[in-house]
């Protein structure tokens, strides 16, 4: 598409001005053709021009003054809370009043933004030219409060059973306490026959898990290669200039060091970097990371948004308060260690293109870059390869909910805003939304393509992590078995045993494995016969079965996640797998803890730890 | 057209005539064979033990550690399911026959076979001699064949992705097979080596030592896990593994006078240059179309590491004598047939030519059976003869104690007792309390007693023949004959017998 007279004119006035080169104008003309942005966008994606200067000559261009809003900020009394989302979307604010007429402040001056600017505040006005950096600062700044208390309690008063805030419901609270009482019953009538019952239970669970959890990745293992395949050939194929707007989010905490490495991430995507909407999330008492952000001289295409201290200080909190500013059609998190595969999002945007229209969000994979550091960090490779590249497409092709891994979500920006987007009182804020989404109508698809990201590789921070992942997961599966029927009718009996067996079973069986090792070692060390009672020859049989299959098929499961990349070296690893569980028993044991205790604490997982990390700092360095 | 029905439907309704068909004249088959005494030994026995289990006489225990599994597993459902008497082997071996046959139809089909076309190379695959032969042997060939099909269309499928599910597809066969047949798990022992060939080159290069534990991992975890239920229950570790070498020294013994003194003199040698010689002959499109596409190694490697394999169990079965005799193993000879109908293109494409060599192949292979069975043969040619056999006075020995219980019978050595009776119940076999206090205290006092003449062939291992030396001959004190035939006769206590009088 050619590009505006108007652009061209301000193109020609910086060249003029000498801000910028002829040769840089004429690439940026280029590129803002290509990718059908404005000039100012093209101009901002390549760091060839400080914005405010930019914005200067934008409203020479205009003929309109220049305002700077950091030092002259908009009169309070015209803003709106309730437009604070418009405000950020348009680019545009009430700014001041004066001689009765009404001074409005706008990034982007243009035929589209008077239309706009007319309709909402009638004809008595007049506009200036502000920075668009402005406009967000000052939207977060009149704003901090209201965004704040929205971004934690949007969903909870929307929609309080949906929200983790409360943790258990008086309904649950009276199911546990008569299930309690009927088995503490059992026990003083019958406690031969109630522990057998318990027994059967637990041994038809843990059949019932490991069979589920074999067939996920059968048929996950099952995935079209072909879909996959077209999906490539069609994000290849896709022009520049017919795709969208992507928001990206990077929320970080305490995290500076990462952030010259994940912007180097973001450069890399095969994506025309004048429609990335690029917000880097910081929490408001982070002064390294926001100043480390400042002067990094990153792009125009780089947001820097503050979230207010407020409680619970929590990523989804943080992710909410940013969503308020996003601009994108689509939109994504990523962490601040990641490293998405650069074709990323031109895969995300074709699927989401031959989805159907119910797809609210679709999931990467996720795995680690730094695998072979040490014992852990293969285990937890094996653990997120069998997950990503076998559980979740085998969730997708049984139409079961899927719940969202941490990153690299894609979603669709309308649809997320529809749902009040994340539960800032779940930990495993992700999990929760895919299943929501799953509840309220809407699909998880998977994608094809892998961000990378660091794998703890110090079994303390690795059992934070695991911890607060368990904890998340007994959060989500109390919220979401509120109302069993609906979620039934939601999802569907299939998905509902879906959602039972991969959220409470992943739960379940971290709980309970510690205590059935312990009966195994004393009947094997001890030959201990006061056990027998306990195990008539059908539940010793379906017992033995599980401990053999169980075990085995686990292990199967394990060693062949790794064969898809190639990663064949880890195949051998799969057979320590037991080490592996006895640490996420521990998690379970400390989420279960948490989950009483301190239900909405969320540990932070520090990255950059790894060696493998590091070394690539050197090599991630500023803006080019 | 999209048809009257559903594609999914149309597909079934498509193939439900030859399952229907080929499941119908299988059981009109092994009948007539049975109606003839022409009863494999293995069938016998599995036959016999799944009757037993099913009746509630066997523990679970023995059950669970029962060789080979599959096999006994199902048989011993259908056993419990059927009513009384039902042939259960026969039913389990038809029942997996005629999914073969609709799964091979269905492929052709699919492939792009026209219908006529797939319907001739169904029939003649699955009525190919090796397969009736395997058929008739029961339900461990017919698994063992079941799973040689998984295992030759996973190789196909390993070389063209090597993904995750192509790696589980074969290890999971290869499970299939060692607890199939004793043969099967020769073959899956034999496969390893091969097993490298048939992954993609890079993923070899990466790591072949790891690949191939991905691929037998399951085998040997099963294995490992059955000698460790078997060593819970029954008490031996590695009991379910009772080495079959009798049959193995009959085969060995028959092949090699078939050569004369052999062909090279040792026997591991012979026997692998036998089955090499029968697969050829038995499958001529194989190695013709594998000639015609010799260029493309992903089409020719997997069937070359089938037959290979093939070729080495049974070099392995004579040379350990671990695994019984590998006739078994000749239904390799279809089951490739049939995975290169549907994987090689070119198989496809020259229609005539592939059905003009199934034809060949299907002649062939009675020539070939000949080579690698000869012992059947020999047997078939005696059940058809009109000869008076064993096992039909055996089978109606069973027969005359129906309506009757308490019959102490060595059942373990002469099954073919329990299906003349039509189930176990009401036997006490050596399973049984009775049975071990006889054998233990030279007493009896059971309201039957069923025994072989000990100077026939079923009579010399019997163990009440041999506990009470003259019971045949003379009887036992309180006992009179209630029934007898050239080998066997049936004492009844004459308490019970006068008591039923009055």
């Amino acid at each position: 598409m050619a590009l505006s007279p108007s652009d061209r004119a301000l193109g020609d006035l910086l060249v003029g001005r000498r801000v910028i080169t002829l040769s840089q104008l004429d690439e940026a003309v280029a590129l803002a053709e290509r990718w059908r942005v404005r000039l100012g966008d093209s101009l901002l994606s390549r760091n060839w021009i400080d914005p405010r200067r930019y914005y200067e000559a934008y409203a020479q261009h205009f003929d309109l003054p220049f305002v700077d809003l950091i030092r002259e900020p908009p009169d309070k009394a015209l803003l709106q809370a309730a437009d604070a989302d418009l405000y950020a979307l348009r680019l545009t604010l009430p700014w001041q009043r004066r001689g009765g007429r009404l001074l409005i402040a706008t990034a982007e001056p243009g035929p589209e933004t008077v239309l706009f600017a007319r309709k909402r505040w009638g004809p008595e006005i007049e506009f200036v030219v502000v920075s668009k950096f402005d406009i967000v600062f000052a939207v977060q700044t009149a704003f901090a409060n209201a965004l704040s208390r929205r971004a934690v309690f949007e969903l909870a008063e929307f929609d309080p059973r949906m929200s983790a805030r409360t943790v258990l419901t008086a309904g649950q609270t009276i199911a546990a306490y008569v299930l309690l009482s009927a088995t503490l019953l059992g026990f003083a009538l019958a406690p031969m026959t109630t522990l057998i019952a318990l027994n059967v239970a637990i041994s038809l669970f843990y059949f019932s898990n490991f069979v589920f959890k074999g067939i996920l990745v059968s048929l996950g293992g099952g995935r079209s290669a072909e879909v996959d395949d077209a999906v490539a050939i069609e994000a290849r194929a896709l022009r520049e200039d017919e795709l969208p707007i992507f928001t990206v989010l990077v929320p970080m905490f305490r995290e500076a060091a990462m952030l010259p490495q994940v912007a180097q991430a973001l450069r890399n995507l095969d994506y025309p970097l004048g429609k990335l909407d690029i917000k880097i999330v910081v929490e408001a008492g982070d002064r390294e990371t926001i100043e480390v952000a400042r002067t990094l001289g990153l792009e125009g295409v780089f947001e820097i948004i503050v979230v207010p201290r407020s409680s619970p200080q929590t990523k989804p909190k943080a992710c909410n308060f940013a969503l308020r500013f996003a601009r994108g059609e689509y939109l994504v998190i990523y962490d601040a260690e990641d490293r998405p595969e650069p074709d990323q999002l031109r895969k995300v945007v074709a699927t989401f293109r031959r989805s159907p229209s119910n797809t609210a969000c679709l999931q990467c994979r996720l795995n680690y870059h730094n695998a072979n550091e040490n014992w852990l960090t293969r285990m937890f490779t094996l653990d997120y390869t069998l997950w990503f590249d076998q559980v979740l497409p085998g969730l997708e092709r049984l139409g079961m909910p899927i719940p969202l891994g941490g990153t690299s979500n894609h979603f669709r920006t309308d649809i997320l805003r529809e749902l009040r987007a994340w539960d800032p009182f779940n930990v495993t804020e992700d999990a929760d939304l895919g299943i929501r989404i799953g509840q309220k109508g809407y699909r998880v698809g998977v994608v094809d393509s892998t961000t990378f990201e660091e794998a703890s590789c110090r079994v303390g921070q690795w059992i934070k992590q695991r911890s607060r992942w368990m904890k998340g997961y007994m959060q989500t599966l109390l919220v979401h078995t509120r109302r069993p029927l609906h979620l039934i009718h939601s999802a569907g009996l299939l998905g509902f045993l879906g959602f039972v067996f991969f959220i409470g079973g992943t739960v379940l069986a971290g709980l309970l494995n510690p205590v059935f090792w312990l009966f195994y070692l004393i009947w094997l060390v001890a030959s201990a016969v006061n056990f027998d009672p306990l195990f008539p020859q059908f539940l010793l049989f379906l017992c033995l079965f599980n401990l053999l299959a169980g075990n085995g098929a686990f292990t199967y499961l394990l060693m062949l996640g790794p064969i898809r990349r190639g990663w064949l070296n880890l195949i051998p690893f799969s057979f320590t797998l037991f080490g592996y569980w006895i640490l996420i028993s521990i998690a379970a044991y400390r989420g279960l803890w948490q989950l009483i205790h301190a239900p909405f604490f969320w540990e932070k997982t520090p990255h950059g730890l790894s060696q493998h990390t590091n070394e690539q700092f050197a090599g991630a360095g500023a803006a080019p | 057209m999209n048809g009257l029905f559903p594609h999914g439907m149309n597909r079934t309704l498509a193939v439900a005539p030859i399952g229907t068909l080929s499941f119908a004249i299988i059981l009109a088959l092994v009948a007539l064979a049975v109606q003839h005494g022409f009863i494999a030994d293995d069938t016998l026995r599995l036959w016999a033990g799944a009757s037993t289990a099913a009746d509630g006489q066997v523990p679970i225990g023995r059950i669970v550690a029962g060789y080979p599994t599959l096999p006994f597993l199902a048989t011993t459902l259908v056993a419990w399911l059927a009513p009384t008497g039902a042939p259960a082997p026969t039913l389990v071996a038809a029942a997996i026959f005629s999914i073969i046959a609709s799964f091979c139809f269905l492929k052709f089909r699919r492939v792009g076979l026209p219908y006529l076309a797939a319907l001739a190379a169904t029939l003649l695959i699955v009525f190919h001699p090796a397969f009736v032969r395997a058929v008739v042997a029961g339900p461990a060939d017919m698994f063992l064949a079941a799973f040689l099909l998984m295992f030759g269309l996973g190789l196909y499928d390993l070389r063209a992705r090597s993904g995750p599910s192509e790696v589980m597809h074969v290890g999971l066969a290869l499970m299939a097979l060692a607890f199939s047949h004793p043969a099967g798990a020769a073959f899956a022992f034999a496969s390893v080596p091969f097993l490298a060939f048939a992954v993609r080159s890079p993923l070899i290069a990466s790591s072949a030592l790891n690949i191939v534990v991905a691929l037998t991992f399951p085998t040997v975890f099963m294995l490992l896990s059955f000698a460790y239920v078997s060593w819970v229950f029954p008490g031996d570790g590695w009991s379910f593994f009772a080495a079959p070498t009798q049959s193995l020294s009959v085969w060995t013994v028959t092949v090699a006078r078939m050569f004369g003194n052999g062909m090279v003199g040792i026997p591991a040698l012979d026997a692998s240059l036998t089955m090499g010689a029968a697969l050829a002959i038995g499958a001529p499109m194989v190695a013709v179309m594998l000639a015609l596409v010799y260029r493309r190694r992903p089409l020719v490697i997997p069937a070359a590491v089938f037959a290979a394999s093939a070729i080495a169990a049974t070099a392995i079965c004579v040379a350990s004598k671990f695994f019984g005799d590998p006739a078994a193993i000749f239904v390799v000879a279809p089951v490739l047939s049939a995975a290169v109908v549907i994987r090689v293109p070119l198989a496809r494409e020259r229609q005539l030519t592939v059905i003009m060599l199934l034809v060949l192949g299907w002649l062939g292979g009675l020539l070939s059976i000949a080579m690698v069975d000869p012992v059947t043969v020999d047997r078939l040619h005696a059940a058809f003869g009109h000869t008076t056999s064993e096992r039909l006075d055996t089978l109606a020995a069973g027969g005359a104690s129906v309506g009757r219980d308490g019959v102490l019978a060595d059942t373990d050595n002469a099954p073919a007792f329990v299906l003349g009776r039509g189930r176990a119940h009401g036997i006490l076999g050596p399973e049984s309390e009775a049975f071990a206090l006889a054998l233990l205290f030279a007493r009896v006092d059971t309201p039957l007693i069923a025994v072989p003449d000990p100077q026939s062939p079923v009579g010399v291992n019997d163990r009440l023949d041999k506990a009470f030396p003259a019971l045949f001959r003379d009887g036992l004190p309180g006992y009179r004959i209630i029934y007898q035939n050239n080998t066997w006769r049936l004492f009844g206590r004459k308490k019970d017998i006068t008591v039923s009088n009055q």
